[in-house]
């Protein structure tokens, strides 16, 4: 079994996207709706590059082709499902901690100002 | 937005699936419906903009995934350890570094960039020039199917034909369109006097037919030309420009067009010339019903052949269709011709290719010099090539990263070219003479064809100066870079000796320039001292034209004449007057046809023809003295003289008469009726040229004859005037007024010193020497400075050798001599190739030189010196720091 850690820090991109299936599995455009209304359009992904950031997900065994569908008149064949796997999950669980911790490590040093303090 | 139509969607969405060709099958279709959802959606929130714009994002985003599907986006950050094979790098990584270093390091980068920009530069407006010449001298819509169409009988030439000629080819069903057009030029009113322009009489449709429109106005209506139509005219952009200040009320307005009230209907786009290329207005007429005065204009004709008909068979069908047109004999046939054909006579030809030839060579000179620089450059980053090597660099990495450097390099170049050809092309327009860019159809100007040229240069220049140094330079060892500077070498022989190949090529091809330059120079200051066979110095000659409208009458122009005589004679400082039909160079009438002289008292058998083009002057006996032509048999005019009476030049009266005196004797041109007898022969005048056309044989007519027991003289609306001017003369403005005071109506042509005209003839040459030398000048300062950096390179390499031979005695002067030796060499390898090279240049050159052999000891004393000077000008500095190396700092910086 890998360590989670070996695959640490994610790019921002990679993080996104396993946050948006953390929840539930998705489609290509479902992800980038969901990691679009997350962001407040901050982040738009291109269908090219996240298929492209999907296959290396699935390389790394970080998310796996889902095979619970919705019901079939809200399903189109064509699309693909894809949840996270328990590796995938830990990642994305130690990620968030180092993220968690680097914004603790924010708030001491002020970085939000004194208000919280 | 409205829901996009299910037939555009069909569309994106094949188009999407198309783009997202790089990824698998089976994952493509779904990527397509996600992008498909994506610009749907955007196109829901954000109207049709959105939409399109996100259409164009999935698009450069599914297309640009090849490029980027290695490096991002990845699922983690890339690890700061250097990554074999580099696959987590970036393009765009390799070009922010390679800027990052070209800004280090701005000597070497700018100048290669200058060396490749001028290549790229010069090259791409030669080729201009040549593709508006040679290439590409029709610039019109379809351009293949357009022909002249000439009839005429076997071997004969003829422009024009009968008008009848027009309806019957277009009846025939083999073209498009076929259209006339007659030379006819026009007198306007200029700010400064009357003005001749180049013009044509064109039926309506032509235009239409070249696919050309105006940009002001409109073109000929179809039933324009007619008795009361025919006072239209169309203005060129330029004459427009110049004439009437780009007045856009000009359209609708009547001008005065040799001297009848015409209405401008339009004006035609800058560039356009067409049938001649000094056309610049164009008027309508209809050959089939032409108003009276114009009964006698034939057309040229001009025709498109029907698309799918193959020429030879569409040249069958108009021969056919013309055999009961009336005005065109049984043994007349229909033949075609291109529609620039003649244009471009064989001097231009032959200098514009050997010029081509010479801008080709320069190009590779530069290129190597390029080669060179970037051979030095990388040379001096291999010890950091080595340690990125060492690191885990492969050389699939470092050689990207040399080529990164290179296309920046490449790119600045060729924007810096493209500037300086743009600025060479419009020199070129005014500096280049009219007699080179009169002879197309094309201007010479910057084209789309040009921009090709130009990038497929920028791709060569980059792929010759950037790919065999990189693959050069990063074939190092990275254990022997590790271990420092021990053999002080961050150079390998591999690249000494191809920087030294490089050099003696250089040397080479500009030695062979060089010899070409010197030949072409040499040619055109021996036109210039040539014999003339007649004095020119200190004389004027002007030009006049009499308009038809202002002069009608005879009398009229005599009266002028005679007056103008009078009035030039009062000028200050005028020695002689002469009044002339045609003044030299190469001016007056032209007898084409084949001339006959009469029996000899007790010839066997009739003498044969002579068929020659004869230039005829009229004169009267002061145009001898004048230009000081003698007369070296029999005797000059009476005045005035007897009708028929003529003077010979010797070269004439030669091929007519080679058997004995020709004084006395007659002869008769083919189809003239009257025999001329032989009053007295000249000395030749020659026109020092290249081009033999224009020192043909000559004749002299009488100005003044008797007719029917009066003197008469001047027929015709043009007089040629010439003064001899001694000290104090007055002006060409003073000569000037006096023409234009006697008659605002008169129009002066020309007017100038006859030295310029001279000149004027031969521009061509002096234009193709002085490019020559140009070119030969670049290439021998690129090659001087590839000899510089090469040396100064050798120096450094050989610093601690030199410091030790300094420390073990040696003179410092003997260290300069080592490298001036190493220097001369050199440059004497590349003068053995360049004279194989110069010999082979001098063969193609042959046809355009004048008194000069190849193997001229002035032009190769030339070659030898400017290259001899070139080589010890670059050598000097590096010979200078070899003697100035000192052994104990050399010691301590060890």
């Amino acid at each position: 079994v890998r360590d989670p850690r070996t695959l640490l820090p994610l790019t921002p991109l990679a993080f996104q996207v396993l946050l948006a299936m953390a929840d539930q599995p998705r489609h290509g455009y479902d992800i980038i709706r969901e990691v679009e209304g997350r962001t407040d359009g901050l982040i738009r992904l291109r269908s090219g590059s996240l298929y492209t950031l999907l296959q290396r997900l699935l390389d790394e065994e970080l998310i796996v082709e889902s095979h619970d569908r919705p019901d079939p008149e809200e399903d189109d064949e064509r699309r693909r499902y894809y949840k996270v796997t328990e590796l995938g999950r830990k990642v994305l669980q130690a990620e968030a901690r180092r993220l968690e911790s680097a914004v603790a490590e924010a708030r001491r040093k002020q970085v939000f100002g004194r208000s919280k303090a | 937005m409205a829901a996009v139509p299910a037939r555009l969607e069909k569309t994106l969405r094949a188009l999407l699936t198309w783009c997202a060709g790089r990824v698998s099958p089976d994952l493509r279709e779904e990527i397509a419906l996600c992008a498909w959802h994506a610009c749907a959606d955007a196109g829901a929130r954000g109207g049709s903009v959105a939409f399109a714009r996100s259409v164009l994002g999935e698009i450069v985003d599914l297309l640009t995934l090849g490029l980027r599907v290695r490096s991002a986006p990845g699922v983690t950050e890339p690890s700061p350890t250097p990554n074999r094979g580099g696959s987590s790098m970036h393009p765009v990584d390799d070009i922010r570094r390679a800027v990052r270093r070209l800004r280090s390091n701005r000597g070497t980068l700018s100048l290669s960039v200058a060396m490749l920009a001028l290549a790229i530069g010069v090259t791409t407006a030669m080729f201009t020039v040549l593709d508006a010449l040679m290439l590409n001298p029709v610039p019109f819509r379809d351009a293949k199917r357009l022909t002249s169409v000439v009839i005429a009988k076997e071997k004969m030439f003829m422009s024009t034909a009968a008008p009848a000629a027009l309806p019957a080819l277009r009846a025939s069903g083999a073209f498009a369109a076929v259209e006339g057009a007659a030379q006819a030029p026009v007198v306007l009113e200029g700010s400064d006097g009357l003005i001749s322009q180049g013009g044509a009489r064109v039926t309506p449709g032509l235009f239409d037919m070249l696919g050309v429109q105006p940009i002001l106005g409109r073109s000929f209506a179809r039933d324009e030309g007619r008795a009361g139509s025919e006072h239209r005219i169309l203005l060129s952009e330029e004459l427009w420009t110049t004439n009437f200040g780009r007045d856009p009320g000009i359209i609708g307005r009547t001008i005065r067009v040799s001297g009848i009230l015409t209405e401008v209907i339009g004006v035609m786009p800058a560039g356009f010339r067409f049938p001649y290329s000094n056309s610049t207005t164009w008027r309508p007429l209809d050959f089939s019903a032409p108003p009276h005065e114009l009964e006698r204009l034939r057309p040229s004709i001009y025709a498109r052949v029907k698309p799918g008909i193959p020429v030879s068979d569409a040249m069958r069908v108009a021969d056919a269709s013309l055999r009961e047109v009336p005005g065109i004999a049984a043994d007349e046939h229909a033949m075609f011709r291109p529609i620039a054909a003649g244009m471009l006579d064989s001097y231009s030809r032959r200098a514009v290719t050997a010029l081509s030839v010479g801008v080709v060579l320069v190009f590779l000179v530069l290129c190597a010099n390029a080669m060179n620089l970037m051979l030095t450059r990388l040379s001096a980053r291999q010890r950091e090539f080595g340690v990125c090597s060492a690191l885990g660099a492969s050389r699939a990495r470092l050689i990207r990263e040399a080529i990164a450097e290179t296309a920046l390099v490449g790119l600045a170049a060729a924007l810096a070219g493209l500037a300086l050809a743009a600025g060479l092309v419009q020199l070129a327009q005014s500096y280049l003479p009219a007699a080179f860019l009169s002879r197309t159809l094309t201007p010479v100007a910057l084209s789309a064809r040009a921009l090709v040229a130009t990038s497929i240069l920028t791709l060569v220049a980059a792929a010759v100066a950037g790919i065999v140094p990189a693959w050069l330079a990063t074939r190092v060892d990275a254990s022997e870079s590790l271990r420092g500077t021990s053999r002080g070498g961050t150079d390998v022989p591999g690249q000494r000796r191809l920087g030294r190949g490089l050099l003696v090529v250089e040397v080479a091809l500009a030695a062979a320039l060089l010899a070409g330059a010197a030949q072409l120079v040499r040619t055109f200051v021996n036109l210039t001292r040539a014999d003339r066979g007649l004095d020119a110095q200190g004389v004027i000659t002007a030009w006049i034209s009499l308009p038809e409208f202002a002069f009608k009458a005879r009398p009229a122009r005599q009266a002028f004449a005679s007056a103008l005589d009078e009035r030039l004679r009062q000028l200050p400082g005028v020695q002689q007057v002469s009044l002339s039909l045609g003044v030299p160079p190469g001016g007056g009438s032209i007898y084409f046809s084949p001339a006959r002289a009469a029996n000899a008292p007790n010839a066997p058998q009739p003498p044969p023809d002579v068929r020659a083009v004869v230039h005829a002057y009229s004169v009267s006996p002061q145009f001898f003295e004048l230009f000081r032509i003698p007369i070296v048999a029999g005797r000059t005019f009476s005045t005035p003289a007897a009708e028929g009476d003529v003077i010979l030049g010797e070269q004439f009266a030669k091929k007519l008469f080679p058997d004995g005196s020709p004084v006395g004797r007659s002869f008769t041109f083919e189809g003239h009726k009257t025999p001329y007898t032989v009053v007295g022969v000249a000395r030749e005048i020659r026109s020092p040229s290249l081009d033999p056309l224009s020192d043909e044989p000559e004749m002299y007519h009488p100005i003044l004859v008797m007719r029917d027991g009066r003197a008469e003289s001047f027929g015709g609306s043009q007089i040629m005037v010439a003064l001899r001017c001694g000290t104090g003369c007055a002006g060409l403005d003073a000569i000037r007024r006096v023409i234009l005071d006697l008659s605002a109506q008169a129009m002066v042509v020309r007017l100038g010193p006859m030295e310029a005209e001279y000149l004027q003839n031969i521009a061509r040459p002096r234009a193709a020497a002085a490019l020559a030398a140009c070119f030969a000048l670049v290439a021998l300062v690129a090659s001087a400075g590839g000899l510089f950096g090469v040396l100064s390179a050798a120096v450094a390499r050989r610093r601690r050798e030199f410091g030790i031979r300094v420390a073990l005695g040696i003179a410092p002067g003997r260290l300069t001599w080592l490298v001036l030796r190493q220097a001369f060499a050199l440059s004497s390898l590349g003068l053995v190739f360049g004279i194989f090279g110069a010999w082979a240049l001098s063969r193609a050159l042959a046809s355009l030189t004048f008194g000069v052999s190849p193997a001229d000891p002035l032009s190769w004393a030339g070659v030898f010196g400017s290259l001899g000077l070139a080589t010890l000008l670059a050598a000097w500095r590096p010979g200078r720091q070899a003697a100035r190396i000192d052994p104990a700092e050399l010691l301590r910086s060890e």
